[in-house]
């Protein structure tokens, strides 16, 4: 990443964390991963003055209490948090649900392959991204 | 002549109605009234006419005694009469209405025929003005007020009684209780309703299903990758092929969720019609597919431009000649696609010079999950020719196969002709 602030990865599956954690050391990412189980967690992080803003958010869609969509329509109105891009990641290939990540101001859409190998391929091309996108400061 | 007249054909309809039919017919004859009565046209009709002839014809001597006889005909009747003068007054009913609306004769009479039907703000004059200009009112959904003020739907039918002159004497008006009907159409509303509900649930279930199995699915793949990886030199080569096994299978059960996730989507997706070139189709997916260099692909015929939707299409062709492919045990393969313009449905195959299959298996290899090999020897899901048949079937088509064990098959499948571009 282009940015030495954290990664804030949200997501409910431990393994899936467990994955994110070691495709992220396997490419060399050494962005701090803050992982937080579901939307509302991660809305308390990025309430709190005193956590260092994320340069980007990894979201699960599938998730209790505040899913994916939810968090993403919260985090709307929400001047500071609305540049933060963030890049759903899901299981699910339905249209539907890409529309509506997309409507509600994600930046990116990944579906999870079953496959690990395949898992570090996606995230070395979120990397790659947004190594070269720029962002506001 | 009278047995002439009972043996004349016997009417579609209510066998009361028939008897009444008859009953009016021999009253006119009796009377030596000529009225051609017509048993092709409503029969309640003709009755009307019958009996306003019988009304309007020269008193007879007998006459007085038929009246009887037809007051007895009309209340017997299980259809609901009611006569009233050209201003709307009532001028006599059947017991069929008096039970029906639950009054007695004498409060009906000489009262303002408004009072039993609603004629929705419209005043007498002007669906007595319909009657005369349009000559009837022809089953009519109307409502009649019961005398607890409950309203029954009823199905209004309405004639003009004529003098010999053609002057409206009267206006005779039939209703057949709807209430059972009514009841009966609801319920079947809401059955479909219910049904429609229960479909959208299992579509839904489908998709969940294979959607949340797919996410502990990853959580064991991933796992047994990293054993592997992780602790490569722990684990000796029993170890190894057993945890190879684990990833191969967890392999396969993905795609079979795939396989129903796709199963699923062909009825649950939104269907895009469009004007669609077959050609492109086909030329796309053999583009698509990788093609071993024995195998030869023809297209054997040029195909229509038809409407339908570019996704499922493209499915169909991509199974049918990604099977022709997966299987061809030949050392020169060929899959010949043509078209056929048949009686109004184009009729298309995908033939090969592949394996084959026995007649006996034919309807099972359209059904999900089954597949004629173990899996171990061929991966498959046992899921694509379901979805073929279920795409074809969406657009009312049909599809077969035909087969030499040893010398191929070929898969037919038909659309209606219907779908061409207009």
């Amino acid at each position: 990443m282009r940015s030495k602030k954290p990664i804030l990865l949200i997501e409910d599956d431990k393994v899936d964390a467990m994955t994110m954690k070691r495709a992220l050391k396997e490419i060399n990412v050494t962005n701090r991963l803050e992982i937080r189980n579901n939307g509302e967690e991660a809305f308390e992080y990025l309430k709190n003055n005193e956590n260092e803003m994320p340069c980007i958010i990894l979201l699960d869609l599938n998730m209790p209490k505040m899913n994916g969509f939810e968090f993403l329509e919260k985090i709307k109105d929400n001047a500071a948090v609305k540049q933060i891009p963030v890049i759903v990641l899901t299981t699910s290939q339905e249209e539907q649900d890409r529309i509506n990540s997309f409507d509600a101001g994600a930046s990116g859409y990944m579906i999870k392959p079953v496959d690990y190998k395949q898992f570090v391929e996606v995230m070395k091309a979120i990397d790659m991204y947004w190594s070269l996108s720029e962002l506001p400061e | 002549m009278m047995n002439k007249m009972i043996k004349t054909e016997s009417l579609p309809m209510d066998p009361r109605i028939n008897s009444i039919y008859t009953q009016v017919e021999k009253l006119l004859l009796k009377n030596q009234i000529d009225c051609n009565l017509s048993k092709n046209t409503d029969p309640i009709d003709e009755i009307i006419k019958g009996l306003d002839k019988l009304e309007n014809t020269p008193k007879h001597g007998t006459l007085l005694s038929d009246k009887e006889y037809l007051d007895n005909i009309l209340n017997s009747m299980f259809n609901t009469i009611i006569v009233v003068k050209p201003d709307g007054i009532i001028k006599s009913v059947n017991r069929a209405l008096l039970n029906q609306l639950g009054y007695l004769k004498e409060e009906v009479i000489n009262n303002k025929i408004d009072t039993l039907i609603n004629f929705e703000k419209k005043s007498n004059d002007s669906w007595v003005k319909t009657i005369l200009t349009e000559g009837f009112i022809n089953h009519t959904a109307k409502e009649y007020y019961r005398k607890d003020g409950i309203s029954v739907p009823v199905l209004f039918s309405a004639s003009p009684m004529l003098d010999n002159d053609n002057n409206i004497t009267g206006i005779v008006c039939a209703g057949q209780d709807m209430t059972e009907i009514q009841i009966a159409r609801k319920t079947r509303e809401k059955l479909l309703a219910q049904l429609e509900t229960t479909n959208d649930e299992l579509k839904d279930f489908a998709y969940i299903v294979s959607h949340d199995l797919r996410a502990p699915l990853r959580a064991i793949s991933t796992l047994a990758q990293w054993l592997v990886t992780d602790y490569h030199d722990k684990l000796d080569e029993e170890g190894q092929e057993q945890l190879n096994l684990l990833i191969n299978r967890a392999k396969r059960m993905e795609a079979l969720i795939d396989g129903v996730l796709r199963y699923s989507r062909v009825n649950r997706e939104r269907q895009e019609i469009s004007e669609t070139d077959l050609n492109e189709i086909v030329s796309n997916v053999i583009d698509l597919i990788n093609c071993p260099e024995n195998i030869t692909i023809e297209l054997s015929d040029t195909l229509p431009i038809i409407n339908i939707d570019k996704t499922r299409i493209s499915q169909v062709f991509q199974n049918l000649i990604g099977n022709a492919i997966k299987y061809m045990d030949k050392k020169r393969g060929i899959i010949q696609i043509g078209f056929l313009n048949e009686k109004k449905a184009f009729k298309f195959f995908v033939k090969d010079n592949g394996p084959g299959i026995s007649k006996n298996y034919f309807d099972k290899i359209f059904q999900i999950f089954q597949t004629l090999n173990s899996r171990d020897e061929i991966e498959s899901t046992g899921i694509g020719l379901s979805i073929v048949k279920k795409i074809i079937e969406l657009y009312n088509g049909k599809l077969w196969i035909e087969s030499i064990p040893g010398e191929g098959s070929t898969f037919y499948f038909t659309l209606p002709e219907n779908i061409k571009k207009k």
